[in-house]
């Protein structure tokens, strides 16, 4: 059978409507960038109710909200306001967002990279080159003293 | 297990089944799957064992959820760019370097079973499919694969079962045929 008889065939068992992923991966590529903040937000949000051994049921309960509420925030798709991450940050005692001023030093636990070394998915990522272990550190980003113990041999090596 | 229906990912390359019982299809499923923070940090705690086991060397929950978003970004923009140039011509994307074989050198494999890779090596990031013809596949479905073989976790037992049954479905609405059997090796991944 050629794939042209194939294809012909395939015609009759195919559906007639468009497949949902298509306009899902136009939204997520249109929307990436506030939905990178907001996956951020629900996996600290995930990483701190586990941490704590709360539940998403008590979160909602704590912010008088639905527990479907929660977990629609959970799945890290919400456009969240102000308002919800402040309400979040009360609920779990614990900071979400931080709006640094131009010109003003990082908090006093923070670290300010004087470069960047080349970009990578998470804040520090561990490299190995064969018996070399180092950090690469994303651009922009802002990293805690425990985080950035090896940044000196970084910047020797590859920057 | 039983196909509904199939979908269309890419003209004349790329199709999708529907499980019964699915509210969509396997390659919908999948991406939804890969950017839900929720979905994926549970998976990545149920299976950190695994996850930490070295292979992928250190790595954290956190950094995992980040770094599976940030791969199925790529590899669904690169699908993305694919669907939109057979849209506008009818030049057939090249699948076949993007599709490995999962038993080349296994006889009692007569259809070509395939996955696809992660845009980025190593990847844990798989897509099954099914080729039937050159450059036609049908995904099945697909998992994050953080162990050597696929027999040696459940969620990846359960994509072999989807495997054999859309082999099944094929051969069933007389889609694929005796000719259709022939083994190959695919070239390796090659961003294009």
């Amino acid at each position: 059978m050629t794939k042209d008889e194939i294809l012909d065939r395939l015609q009759e068992v195919v559906a007639e409507e468009p497949i949902q992923w298509i306009e899902r991966a136009d939204y997520r590529a249109d929307n990436k960038k506030w939905l990178k903040r907001s996956q951020a937000v629900a996996l600290l949000v995930l990483r701190t109710l586990r941490e704590k051994g709360i539940t998403q049921k008590d979160l909602a309960l704590l912010m008088e909200v639905s527990p479907q509420q929660v977990n629609k925030w959970m799945k890290g798709k919400e456009n969240f306001t102000f308002d919800t991450i402040a309400r979040l940050e009360e609920a779990l005692g614990v900071e979400i967002m931080t709006i640094v001023q131009v010109g003003q030093p990082l908090a006093k636990n923070w670290v300010e990279l004087p470069y960047l070394v080349r970009q990578q998915p998470g804040p520090v990522r561990v490299n190995r080159r064969g018996t070399v272990k180092s950090k690469s550190i994303v651009m922009g980003a802002s990293i805690t003293k425990e985080m950035s113990f090896s940044t000196q041999s970084i910047h020797s090596k590859v920057g | 297990m039983e196909i509904i229906r199939i979908f269309v990912v890419v003209n004349r390359s790329l199709l999708s089944v529907q499980f019964y019982g699915e509210a969509e299809d396997a390659f919908t499923v999948l991406f939804e799957q890969w950017s839900d923070v929720e979905y994926l940090e549970d998976f990545f705690e149920n299976n950190k064992a695994d996850l930490q086991s070295g292979f992928f060397g250190e790595i954290s929950v956190e950094e995992a959820v980040r770094v599976t978003i940030d791969e199925a970004e790529r590899l669904e923009e690169y699908v993305r760019r694919l669907a939109r140039a057979s849209k506008a011509s009818r030049r057939e994307p090249q699948l076949d370097f993007v599709f490995k074989d999962l038993k080349a050198n296994d006889p009692s494999f007569q259809l070509v079973k395939s996955k696809a890779y992660g845009v980025s090596k190593p990847s844990w990031l798989r897509i099954y499919a099914i080729r039937i013809a050159e450059n036609l596949y049908v995904v099945s479905g697909g998992a994050i694969k953080l162990t050597k073989t696929m027999n040696d976790r459940q969620h990846l037992r359960d994509e072999l079962e989807k495997l054999e049954c859309v082999k099944q479905y094929l051969i069933n609405n007389g889609l694929i045929s005796e000719a259709d059997y022939q083994c190959f090796e695919l070239g390796r991944y090659d961003e294009r």
